[in-house]
């Protein structure tokens, strides 16, 4: 009886670091997407305080995926998880770094933020607030699709990545253009490219944690996943 | 139940190094089909990324059977997350060779320029972090570790450098904008290059930190 009771607690205990896990993520997602959010206003803006705000903030963001990863441990060190929670912990792990990095990518557009709100403009912004648009919507779904472990929603992120590389070849190849017409631009046009690029790193990212969610979906539902993993890339 | 799980981490460690190599081989291949202008050896660094990527998934599940079947505790259930992330950067480094690869052909006709960069230079010391970072974790070594985290700041310097000289070329050439676009971006690739290997060097130090800590707990226990 006693025994019982015992497994029972470490149960509940386990199932509310679980939910608790999930929770972190979730706000960390968050944060990571307003980091994107906030240093693609500065830049629009022309807000260089909100841009240093946001490479403020990004300590934020850091303490919280140390934080995680001691969950994690925590987590696995408290009972042994059944396979398929096994695998949504290691996802979360791993998904915690995507989420750091996605932050230091804010940093990288707020520090250009920063410095081309100091300088002439050199055209009206569209492909680029279109690029931010998409990736915060990719980064939200690829979370979302994490925590409900909804496959259609993980795929969905994957075909937009394709979108992106696109917008970002256009955006790269225009600012080119414009540089080779007017060198005055160079400079400016070299700190767009890096917000470009940036945003197609954090898709990337994003892309990762839906091939995460499609890795655990897979390997709940297909046997031979590993197969199945390689013909969807 | 010991003895296996030890078999079992040994297995595994040998499978991150032969991804170590493998990453390790595209890199270096990426870059020798870059300095040389070789396209079509860029091209087999593109195709054979799925070989990464099948090794990235064999390893994690690898660790996911380890973490069910011995249910490791402390120390080595660190040394196993630290396998996992380590794992997760390897697979990404392959990824930037394959950038690096794929901007071959468009700089191919620009290559006496590229050659005047301090491109090479920046990619040997990436390179040499990514493997001492991988040497330190297999023979857990800190110093080493700590190696690689004092050369991040050089490949930062070299990047810094890199980006002030080809604005200022492309300001003089027009007609260099496009080959030093691409350069800039190769640049900003082998910068995160080092970055990746910082990540697993500071695991590994991490790693190291926790051993510590945890013999001085049981000197105390001991005591």
């Amino acid at each position: 009886m006693f025994f019982h009771h015992d497994r029972g607690g470490m149960q509940r205990h386990f199932e509310q670091g679980l939910e608790s896990l999930k929770a972190d993520i979730i706000r960390m997602g968050s944060l990571a997407e307003e980091g994107i959010a906030g240093a693609i206003r500065a830049l629009l803006e022309r807000n260089a305080p909100l841009a240093r705000e946001i490479i403020a903030r990004d300590r934020e963001i850091n303490a919280m995926e140390m934080r995680n990863d001691d969950a994690v441990v925590d987590l696995l060190a408290l009972q042994q998880p059944v396979a398929s929670d096994l695998r949504f912990i290691l996802a979360a792990l791993k998904i915690n770094n995507d989420l750091e990095r996605i932050g230091d990518h804010a940093v990288n557009i707020a520090e250009s933020a920063a410095q081309y709100a100091d300088r002439e403009p050199i055209k009206p912004f569209v492909d680029i607030p279109r690029m931010a648009q998409i990736t915060k919507e990719m980064l939200r779904d690829s979370i979302d699709a994490f925590i409900h472990g909804d496959s259609a929603k993980g795929r969905g992120v994957l075909a937009q990545d394709d979108v992106i590389d696109d917008l970002n070849k256009k955006v790269v190849g225009d600012l080119v253009e414009l540089m080779r017409r007017d060198p005055g631009c160079i400079v400016q046009a070299l700190d767009l490219i890096r917000v470009s690029r940036n945003l197609e790193r954090v898709a990337d990212l994003a892309t990762n944690i839906a091939e995460e969610v499609l890795f655990i979906t897979e390997a709940r539902n297909v046997k031979h996943h590993l197969d199945k993993r390689d013909s969807g890339h | 139940m010991e003895r296996h799980f030890e078999k079992e981490l040994e297995n595994l460690k040998a499978n991150l190094i032969k991804m170590g190599s493998l990453v390790d081989a595209q890199l270096g291949s990426a870059c020798r089909a870059l300095f040389e202008g070789d396209v079509a050896r860029a091209g087999q660094v593109i195709s054979s990324d799925r070989e990464v990527d099948r090794f990235d998934t064999l390893i994690d599940r690898q660790c996911l059977d380890i973490f069910a079947l011995s249910q490791p505790v402390a120390i080595d259930l660190r040394l196993l997350m630290s396998a996992v992330k380590i794992n997760s950067q390897l697979e990404r480094i392959g990824d930037i060779a394959v950038n690096i690869a794929e901007r071959v052909e468009p700089l191919a006709p620009h290559r006496p320029f590229l050659l005047e960069t301090r491109l090479s230079e920046m990619a040997s010391v990436a390179r040499i972090m990514v493997r001492d970072s991988l040497d330190a974790f297999i023979h857990n070594d800190p110093s080493l570790a700590t190696r690689v985290l004092v050369s991040d700041d050089v490949v930062d310097t070299l990047d810094g450098g890199i980006f002030r000289t080809m604005v200022e070329r492309m300001k003089v050439d027009h007609t260099l904008i496009q080959p030093a676009t691409h350069i800039l971006i190769l640049s900003r690739h082998l910068e995160r290059l080092a970055d990746h290997a910082t990540n697993i060097a500071e695991d590994v130090i991490f790693l190291v930190e926790a051993r510590l800590v945890k013999h001085n707990a049981e000197n105390t226990d001991i005591a």
